[in-house]
C-alpha cells in the first residue's frame, strides 16, 4: 500500500464514509428493485472493493454474497482485460458459478472505479433473480445432470459500455428470461446502485486526495484481519468437528454427507472438508465461491459479530477441501440449488464446529449456539393471470423457520435464516393482492423448536391453496424432510424437520373454513400427501392445498434442566406442547398451567433412570462449573488431561470422552414428534454415567464411529 | 429554572401556548398577539405529566407578574406535545388489550414479519446475532382470539362470519377482564362488514365503555402485520391517553382555559382531545414531530422552502425533512420495535449525541454509539461518568466554558475531562489531549453529516438547495462543524430553540388524515398506463376519504376559508414494493389528470433514483389514497426583539477544528446581541440553556426576531 501515514482521525471518518456509501447502494438497489426476493428476502448485497477485487465494505443482506464477491471482480479481470477491455463507464454482468457466482439466479453487476486515468476499485450488487431461464420456471434445475441444461450462464459480459446499455445484450439477456419486466427492474437497480457507489467513491477521491481513500481501505483490511487474528489468539487451541448431510440429489433420494475439522492454532484457522461426499449428478452441488460463502457466513457472526465484515477476515482463514465434492464441485456439475443445499449446510457444520470452539473461551462463549433453521425449502408458483400475463411468485415464508438457543436465552421463534441479518417476509395480504392463491393459515408450529436447556426457537408453517384460478404449478425443492439439520449442542436436541404436505381436492369441501393449522391436516376429508424433501414439479387444482412448514432451531443444553416455569410459560404460550412438555422436558403441568412440582420432581428422575437404566449415583453439577479447561459448559479438561463431568465424574484421559460416557440410540420421536430419521441416519444420546446428564444429543450415520466434536489440543 | 430567550410582551391579552412534554424537561413557549416570545422549562413529573405542565405554566406566569388563572383565561389555542403515548408503549404501562383476528393468522403479530428483533437495531449492531431478541408481546398470546371468517383481496366474503365463535371468544376475553379490544381481519380495508359486527358484539358483550378499534376503521391499509400492530398499539394506547388528556383539559378548563386546547400527533399538526382519545396511536413519536413543525413554521416565515431539521440532544439525533414546503412523511414507522402504518412525519434518530461515548478500539478512535446519556453522562458532569463523551470533548476545546454552562447551573470539571481524553485517548493513539479532543468532534461531526448527506442526496436532493435547522441541548454547539461538511446553503439557530417542540405545538395547524389501499393497476408494457385507471372511480375514492377529513375539521369549528385538503396516492411500478407518495394537485374531472400524475410519478421516481432507472414496462400501480386535511390556525408573526444591553465585550480560547489551532472567539450572550448585526467566526454565542458555537471563517447574523443565521463558509459554496 501507500506510503501515507494516516492519523486515527481521518481514518475513522473517511471508513464511516465507505459504509455510508454501501448502505445508500443497499437502499437505491432495494428501491428501485420490483422483485420480493430483493426488497422482503433482501437476498442481495452491495460494496465497496479494491482494484484486486478484496471486499472493503458489504452490506448486511443475505451475508453467503459476500464471500464469492471477490473472485467474480478477479475472475473479470483475468477474463476481459485483454478484451472486451475495461474501461470508465463499463459494467459487467455476471452469473457463473465457476467464476464466482453462487447459483446462476444470483446476478452480479460490477463496475470498475477509475480515477486520475487509473483503475482504482470496484463497486458491486448483486441480487438473486427470480428467473434466469433454463429447463424450469425459477431456474432451480431439477432434473439437470450438467450446469449447460440449467440457466443463462454469463460469464461475464460488458453489459454497459462507456456509460451507456448495449440494446444488443439486454435484449439477448431479457429474452432468455421467463420475467423480463422483473428481471429487467433488478438490472436496472443494480445498474443504478453501482452508479450512486462509484459517484460517491469518487467525490471521496476528490475531497480526501485518491491515495488517502485507498490507503484506508487497504488499512481496512488490515485493520480486520488484526483483530480476528487477536480474537483467535486469545482462544485455546484446539480441534472441533461437525458432520451434516442432504437428503435426495434431484434425482435419487441419497444422502450426501458434509464433513467438517476445524482446527484452531495461534490466530489462524483450518477448515477442512476432507470426506465430504463425491459430487452429485443433480444440482445440489456448491463450487468453491459457494464453499467459501459458507464458511464465512458462519464465521462473522461467530467470532467477528463486532468487527467490520470485509476480507480481512479471510485472512487468517484456511480451507481444504478435495476437488469434485459435493462441497467444491468440478465443471459442469450442476450447481442451481447450491445456496439452498450444499452452501447452507457448509454453513451448517462451520457453524456448529465454531460454537463449539468459541464456547471453550468465556469472553466469547455467548456467541455460540444450537444450529438456526438448517434447511431451506423453496417453493414457486406460476400460472397466468385472467389476461394472460405470466404469473410468478417465488415464496420466500420458508425463511421463517426456528433460530438456535444461545447458553443464556432461548432461540428466536420467526428468527429467519442465519445467513440474512435483516431478514423480512411478505404479509399474506401482499402475496394474496395478485388473486392467484389464498392462505389457509400461517402461524407458529408447536413442539418444532429444539428442546434444550435453552430451547431453540419454534418455526412457521403455512397452507395455500389456488384462488380465483382453475390451477397453478407449483414447484417445491428443499433438504431436510428426514435430515435434523438443526443441530442442538451440549445436550440440546434438534429442531423439527421440515414437513411438505399436499391435501388433495375433494368435490364440495373447499380447505377454506375447514384448515386453519397444521393440526386440521390430520381431519382432511380427503387423501393427505406427505411428501418428501423434493417434491419437484406438481400442479395445485383448485381446491388442493400444499403446506409446508420448516425447521425450528436447535436447543442447547440437557431439556431436563429446562427451569421449570420457563416450559410452564412455553405451554401456555403454544410453543411447545403439554405432552412435549412430560415427556422430553419432564415438566408437569396441572389444568391452569401451572408446574406441579412433585410431578416434575419424580418425572425429571424417572427420564434419568430411563437414560442410564439404573439411577443415577451422582447429583447433577452446576453448569459451567468444576475445575480445569473448559471443554463445554458440562466438561472440563482436568490438569492431568481428563476429561470430567460438572457432577465431578472422571470420563477419561483424552479427548474421546465419549467412550466412557453412557452411550445409546434413540428413535427420532423421542426428541420431538416432529423429527424424521433417514433410513442411513440413527440419533444417538452420550449421557453421563454417574448423573445421567445429557451431554450430547447427535445424528450419525447408522453404525459410524463417535466424532470427537470438541478437543483441546 | 430561570427563565429563557425573551422578545418581551405585548399589550393585546391573546395568548398563545405551546407545551412540550419530555423525557426530562417540559417546555413551554408562550406568544402574544404581536408576536412576543417567552421560553422556559420544567422538570418532568414522569408519575403525574400534568403535573410538570403546571409547573411550567407557574413559571409563564411568575414572569408575567399573574396568576396561572389570569394567564390561561388569556390563552386562545393551547397545543400540548407529549411523550405518554410513547412512553406507556416503551413502558407497558398501555391497558391490557385482546386481539380478534382471522382464524388460522393469530400469530401475525407474533411473527411480526421477522422484522421484530431488528428494528431499531443500528446497522453496525446487526451482526451480533446474540443480541437479538423480539419486543415484549404487547398482546399475550392467549389474548388473541382466532375466529372463523374470510374476505379476498377483492372484498368477497369467502367464509361467513361464525357470529357464535365471536360470542364465545370475546365472552372470554372479557371474563378474563379485558375491557380494550382490537379488531383486525384480512382484507378489511376491502371489506369493513366482519369487523363491524365483531365490533357491535364486543359492545354488547363488554358494555359501551369497552374500548374497541376496527383495523379498517384505524388503519384501512394493505398489509396485515402492520395494519394489526397499528390498530392494536391503538387500542393499547388510546384509554391511556384519553384519561391523561381529559384530565390535564379537566383541569386547565377548571384554572381557567377557554380557548383551544389541542395535541400534537405525529402526522404533522394538531388535534382535539376527543380525536386523539379514539386514535391514541397517532401520538406516538410526536415530540421529535413538534421540532420539525416548529421549524417549518418558523422557515415559512423566513423563505425556506427546503430544510432539514436537527435536534441533537444527549443521545440522539433525529433528522426530519421539509421539502417544497411539505415536511417529508413515511408510510410506515417504527416505534418501539413494532410497525405502525399511520402516515407520520419521517424522523431518523442515530446514536450520537453530546453523550456519546468515544474509545480507543486497537489504535482506532470509534465515536458512539454507545452513549452515557444524562446519567451518569459525560466525565466533566461528575454525576459517576467515566467514559469521555462528545460533550467533554467540547469542554476540553473550549467551546464549553466550564464556569457557565447552562448559566452556570451545571458545574463542569474541565480537568476530569482532560484528565479522561489523556488517559483514555491521548496516550493509546500517542497524540495531545486537545489533538485527541479534536479529533471526537471531528468524527461525531462527519457522522452527523454522513447520516444528513445519506437522507438528502441519497433521496436525490442536492443539500446546497437546503436550510439546516439546529436545535436540541448539542445541536447549536456542532451545527457549524456537521452545516459545512455537509455544505448546506445557511445554518439557522432559531431564537426558540431551546424549547423548539413546544413552539411546534404552538404552531402546528390542525391536521387530520385519512386512507385507503386499493390496487389500481395498468398492464404491462402499456405506453398510455393513465388511459387505463378509471377517473371516476380514483375520484369517488378521494371524494370519499375528504368526506371523512371535512366532517373531523368541522367538529373543530374550522372555518371553510382556512380549510385545505391535499391528496396524494402512492405509486410504483408494478411488482414492486416501495412506493413513492405523490401529491394529486390537478382538478379530477380533467381527463389529463391521470396522465399527469403518472408522468409526476415518473419524474419523481427518475429524480430519487436516478436517470434511466423509470421502468413503465412494468406496468404502473396505484396503491394507497390518501387525503390530509388541513385546518389553518392563525398564529402571530414573531415580533422584533429587543436586547438587554451589552455587558463586556469578551473573549475565550477555543480550539477551532476547522482552523486546526487554537483561536481567540468573541464570547456574547444571545440576549444582548444587537439585531440585525453580523458576527464573524469563531464566536461563541451562550444563552442560559444552550451555547451556539459558529467556527473561523463562517459568519454568524442575527435577525430581527433573534434568529442565528449561519453562514457555513464566507464566501464560498460547498
Amino acid at each position: 500500500m501507500s506510503t501515507i501515514t494516516l492519523d486515527p482521525i481521518t481514518f475513522e471518518v473517511i471508513r464511516n464514509k465507505l459504509s455510508a456509501i454501501t448502505e445508500e447502494q443497499a437502499t437505491t438497489l432495494k428501491n428501485v428493485s420490483g422483485s420480493p426476493v430483493v426488497t422482503e428476502a433482501t437476498d442481495f448485497n452491495v460494496g465497496i472493493y479494491l482494484g484486486d477485487g478484496s471486499v472493503v465494505t458489504m452490506g448486511p443482506q443475505v451475508l453467503f454474497h459476500s464471500g464469492s464477491m471477490a473472485s467474480v471482480v478477479r475472475n473479470i479481470i483475468a477474463d476481459c482485460e485483454e478484451n472486451p477491455g475495461i474501461s470508465e463507464g463499463d459494467m459487467f454482468v455476471l452469473n457463473d458459478p465457476y467464476k464466482g457466482a453462487l447459483h446462476q439466479m444470483d446476478v452480479t453487476f460490477v463496475a470498475p472505479v477509475f480515477a486520475e486515468g487509473r483503475r482504482v476499485a470496484w463497486v458491486g450488487a448483486c441480487a438473486h433473480q427470480i428467473d434466469v431461464g433454463g429447463m424450469n420456471f425459477g431456474s432451480w434445475s431439477l432434473g439437470a445432470r450438467g450446469i449447460q441444461e440449467e440457466a443463462m450462464l454469463l460469464p461475464g459480459i460488458k453489459l454497459v459500455e462507456g456509460g451507456e446499455i448495449r440494446n444488443d445484450l439486454w435484449s439477448m439477456l431479457m429474452g432468455m428470461t421467463r420475467m423480463p419486466t422483473t428481471v429487467g427492474l433488478d438490472f436496472k437497480a443494480m445498474i443504478a446502485a453501482n452508479n450512486v457507489a462509484a459517484g460517491r467513491l469518487t467525490e471521496l477521491f476528490e475531497r480526501y486526495g485518491l491515495e488517502t481513500v485507498l490507503d484506508v481501505m487497504g488499512h481496512e483490511l488490515d485493520h480486520s484481519e488484526r483483530e480476528l487474528r487477536q480474537v483467535l489468539s486469545a482462544l485455546p487451541d484446539g480441534v472441533f468437528r461437525a458432520v451434516d448431510w442432504i437428503e435426495h440429489d434431484g434425482h435419487e433420494n441419497r444422502l450426501y454427507e458434509f464433513r467438517l475439522t476445524v482446527t484452531k492454532t495461534g490466530d489462524s484457522l483450518d477448515f477442512d472438508f476432507t470426506g465430504t461426499s463425491e459430487q452429485a449428478p443433480g444440482f445440489i452441488n456448491c463450487t468453491y465461491s459457494g464453499l467459501v460463502a459458507g464458511v464465512f457466513t458462519a464465521l462473522l457472526p461467530t467470532l467477528a459479530p463486532n468487527l467490520r465484515w470485509n476480507e480481512g477476515l479471510l485472512r487468517p482463514v484456511s480451507i481444504t477441501a478435495p476437488q469434485g465434492t459435493v462441497a467444491n464441485a468440478t465443471w459442469p456439475a450442476p450447481v442451481s440449488s447450491a445456496t439452498v443445499s450444499a452452501v447452507w449446510v457448509v454453513t451448517n457444520v462451520s457453524f456448529s464446529a465454531l460454537s463449539r470452539l468459541v464456547t471453550t473461551a468465556p469472553e466469547v462463549a455467548r456467541h455460540g449456539a444450537g444450529v438456526t433453521k438448517g434447511s431451506m425449502t423453496v417453493m414457486v408458483l406460476s400460472g397466468l393471470y385472467p389476461d394472460g400475463d405470466p404469473y410468478g411468485n417465488f415464496l420466500l415464508d420458508s425463511t421463517a423457520g426456528g433460530g438456535g438457543a444461545y447458553r443464556d436465552h432461548d432461540g428466536l421463534t420467526a428468527s429467519g435464516d442465519f445467513c440474512v441479518p435483516r431478514p423480512a417476509i411478505a404479509n399474506v395480504e401482499s402475496h394474496e393482492a395478485d388473486g392467484q392463491i389464498l392462505f389457509l393459515y400461517r402461524g407458529i408450529v408447536p413442539d418444532s423448536s429444539g428442546p434444550g436447556r435453552q430451547r431453540g426457537g419454534s418455526t412457521v408453517g403455512l397452507a395455500l391453496t389456488p384462488h380465483g384460478t382453475d390451477q397453478l404449478q407449483a414447484m417445491l425443492v428443499g433438504h431436510g424432510v428426514e435430515v435434523p439439520n438443526s443441530a442442538g449442542i451440549f445436550g440440546g436436541m434438534e429442531g423439527s424437520c421440515n414437513r411438505n404436505e399436499l391435501l388433495h381436492r375433494v368435490d364440495g369441501a373447499s380447505p377454506v373454513g375447514r384448515v386453519h393449522s397444521a393440526a386440521d391436516h390430520a381431519t382432511w376429508v380427503g387423501e393427505r400427501e406427505i411428501m418428501n424433501a423434493k417434491p419437484g414439479f406438481f400442479t395445485l387444482r383448485r381446491g388442493d392445498a400444499v403446506s409446508y412448514s420448516f425447521q425450528g432451531g436447535g436447543g442447547y443444553g440437557d431439556p431436563i434442566d429446562r427451569e421449570p416455569g420457563l416450559v410452564a410459560h412455553d405451554v401456555a404460550t403454544r410453543q411447545v406442547t403439554r405432552a412435549t412438555a412430560a415427556h422430553i422436558y419432564g415438566v408437569v403441568l396441572d389444568d391452569a398451567f401451572a408446574v406441579d412440582a412433585t410431578a416434575t420432581a419424580a418425572r425429571r428422575s424417572a427420564i434419568r433412570t430411563e437414560r442410564l437404566g439404573s439411577a443415577p449415583v451422582a447429583d447433577t453439577g452446576a453448569v459451567d462449573g468444576g475445575e480445569g479447561r473448559c471443554l463445554t459448559p458440562d466438561l472440563r479438561v482436568a490438569a492431568n488431561g481428563h476429561v470430567r463431568c460438572s457432577c465431578g465424574h472422571d470420563l477419561g484421559a483424552g479427548p474421546d470422552w465419549k467412550r466412557a460416557a453412557h452411550r445409546r440410540t434413540v428413535p427420532a420421536e423421542a426428541h420431538g414428534p416432529l423429527l424424521r430419521l433417514h433410513e442411513e441416519l440413527e440419533l444417538r444420546e452420550y449421557v453421563c454415567p454417574a448423573c445421567a446428564r445429557l451431554l450430547e444429543s447427535s445424528v450419525c450415520r447408522t453404525g459410524a464411529a463417535d466424532l470427537i466434536t470438541s478437543e483441546l489440543t | 429554572m430561570t427563565t429563557q430567550h425573551d422578545t418581551g410582551t405585548g399589550t393585546s391579552p391573546d395568548l398563545y401556548i405551546g407545551v412540550d412534554t419530555g423525557g426530562t424537561f417540559t417546555d413551554i413557549v408562550v406568544m402574544d398577539a404581536e408576536g412576543g416570545v417567552y421560553a422556559t422549562k420544567a422538570p418532568t413529573t414522569p408519575d403525574s405529566l400534568d403535573v410538570g405542565v403546571f409547573d411550567a405554566l407557574a413559571l409563564v406566569a411568575e414572569h408575567r407578574g399573574e396568576s396561572v388563572r389570569e394567564l390561561l383565561g388569556k390563552v386562545v389555542t393551547f397545543g400540548h406535545g407529549t411523550t405518554q403515548a410513547t412512553n406507556a408503549l416503551i413502558e407497558r404501562r398501555g391497558r391490557p388489550t385482546g386481539l380478534i383476528t382471522t382464524q388460522g393468522f393469530g400469530d401475525t403479530l407474533i411473527i411480526q414479519r421477522l422484522m421484530g428483533f431488528t428494528a431499531g437495531v443500528p446497522v453496525e449492531r446487526l451482526g451480533d446475532f446474540s443480541e437479538r431478541s423480539y419486543p415484549d408481546p404487547i398482546v399475550p398470546r392467549d389474548l388473541i382470539a382466532e375466529v372463523p371468517e374470510r374476505v379476498d383481496h377483492a372484498g368477497q366474503v369467502v367464509v361467513p362470519l361464525d357470529e357464535a365463535a365471536v360470542r364465545s371468544e370475546v365472552q372470554r376475553l372479557v371474563d378474563a377482564g379485558i375491557r380494550s379490544f382490537a379488531v383486525c381481519l384480512l382484507w378489511s380495508f376491502r371489506n369493513p362488514a366482519h369487523e363491524q359486527r365483531i365490533g357491535e358484539i364486543v359492545r354488547e358483550l363488554a358494555g359501551p365503555s369497552a374500548y374497541v378499534s376496527l383495523s379498517s376503521e384505524v388503519n384501512p391499509v394493505l398489509g396485515e402485520y402492520e395494519r394489526t400492530a397499528t390498530t392494536v398499539l391503538n387500542s393499547y394506547l388510546g384509554p391511556v391517553v384519553e384519561r391523561y388528556l381529559e384530565s390535564l383539559e379537566a383541569r386547565l378548563r377548571t384554572e381557567g382555559l377557554a380557548g383551544r386546547f389541542s395535541v400534537l400527533n405525529s402526522i404533522g399538526g394538531v388535534m382535539n382531545a376527543r380525536d386523539a382519545a379514539q386514535r391514541g396511536v397517532l401520538l406516538l413519536g410526536s415530540g421529535p414531530t413538534g421540532g420539525v413543525l416548529g421549524s417549518h413554521h418558523l422557515a415559512a416565515q423566513l423563505g425556506h422552502r427546503n430544510i432539514i431539521t436537527s435536534d441533537m440532544g444527549g443521545t440522539s439525533f433525529d433528522v426530519g425533512l421539509v421539502v417544497d414546503g411539505k415536511p417529508v412523511v413515511k408510510a410506515v414507522t417504527e416505534v418501539a420495535k413494532y410497525h405502525v402504518a399511520t402516515p407520520m412525519v419521517d424522523i431518523t434518530a442515530i446514536g450520537a449525541g453530546g453523550g456519546s461515548i468515544a474509545t480507543v478500539v486497537n489504535g482506532k478512535l470509534r465515536v458512539g454509539p454507545a452513549s452515557a446519556g444524562s446519567y451518569p453522562g459525560p466525565v466533566c458532569y461528575r454525576r459517576g461518568g467515566t467514559q469521555v463523551t462528545v460533550t467533554d470533548a467540547d469542554v476540553a476545546l473550549g467551546v464549553i466554558d466550564p464556569d457557565n454552562f447552562l448559566g452556570g447551573r451545571m458545574a463542569i470539571d474541565k480537568a476530569a475531562a482532560e484528565e479522561a481524553i489523556r488517559t483514555q485517548i491521548a496516550e493509546p493513539l500517542g497524540i495531545s489531549v486537545v489533538e485527541a479532543a479534536a479529533g471526537v468532534r471531528e468524527i461525531v461531526d462527519a457522522r452527523m453529516a454522513d447520516t444528513l448527506r445519506e437522507l438528502t442526496v441519497g433521496r436525490g436532493h442536492d443539500p446546497r438547495d437546503f436550510v439546516l435547522y439546529a436545535y436540541g441541548g448539542a445541536g447549536p454547539m456542532h451545527c457549524a462543524g456537521f452545516g459545512a461538511e455537509l455544505g448546506v446553503a445557511s445554518i439557522v439557530v432559531p431564537a426558540t430553540s431551546m424549547a423548539h417542540s413546544a413552539y411546534g405545538a404552538l404552531s402546528a395547524d390542525i391536521h387530520h388524515g385519512a386512507e385507503r389501499s386499493e390496487s389500481l393497476r395498468s398492464s404491462r408494457a402499456s405506453a398510455a398506463p393513465w388511459e387505463e385507471f378509471d377517473r371516476s372511480h380514483v375520484e369517488a375514492i378521494f371524494k370519499e376519504l375528504e368526506e371523512e377529513v371535512l366532517a373531523k375539521l368541522a367538529g373543530d369549528d374550522v372555518a371553510e376559508a382556512d380549510t385545505v385538503v391535499v391528496r396524494s396516492v402512492d405509486m410504483r411500478y408494478r411488482s414492486q414494493t416501495h412506493e413513492l407518495i405523490i401529491p394529486v394537485a390537478g382538478d379530477l374531472a380533467d381527463p389529463d389528470c391521470l396522465h399527469d400524475l403518472v408522468l409526476l410519478f415518473e419524474r419523481t421516481y427518475e429524480e430519487t433514483y436516478g436517470k434511466g432507472s423509470g421502468f413503465r414496462e412494468a406496468g404502473i400501480e396505484l396503491t394507497t389514497f390518501r387525503v390530509a386535511g388541513i385546518g389553518r390556525t392563525v398564529k402571530p408573526s414573531f415580533r422584533a426583539f429587543e436586547p438587554t444591553p451589552a455587558t463586556r465585550a469578551r473573549t475565550r480560547p477555543v480550539f477551532d477544528v476547522r482552523a486546526g489551532s487554537w483561536l481567540d472567539a468573541a464570547v456574547t450572550d444571545w440576549d444582548e446581541m444587537q439585531p440585525d448585526s453580523r458576527l464573524d467566526g469563531p464566536v461563541v454565542v451562550e444563552h442560559p440553556t444552550t451555547t451556539v458555537y459558529v467556527a473561523h471563517g463562517q459568519r454568524v447574523h442575527v435577525d430581527a426576531i433573534g434568529n442565528l443565521l449561519i453562514t457555513p463558509q464566507t464566501g464560498a459554496g460547498a
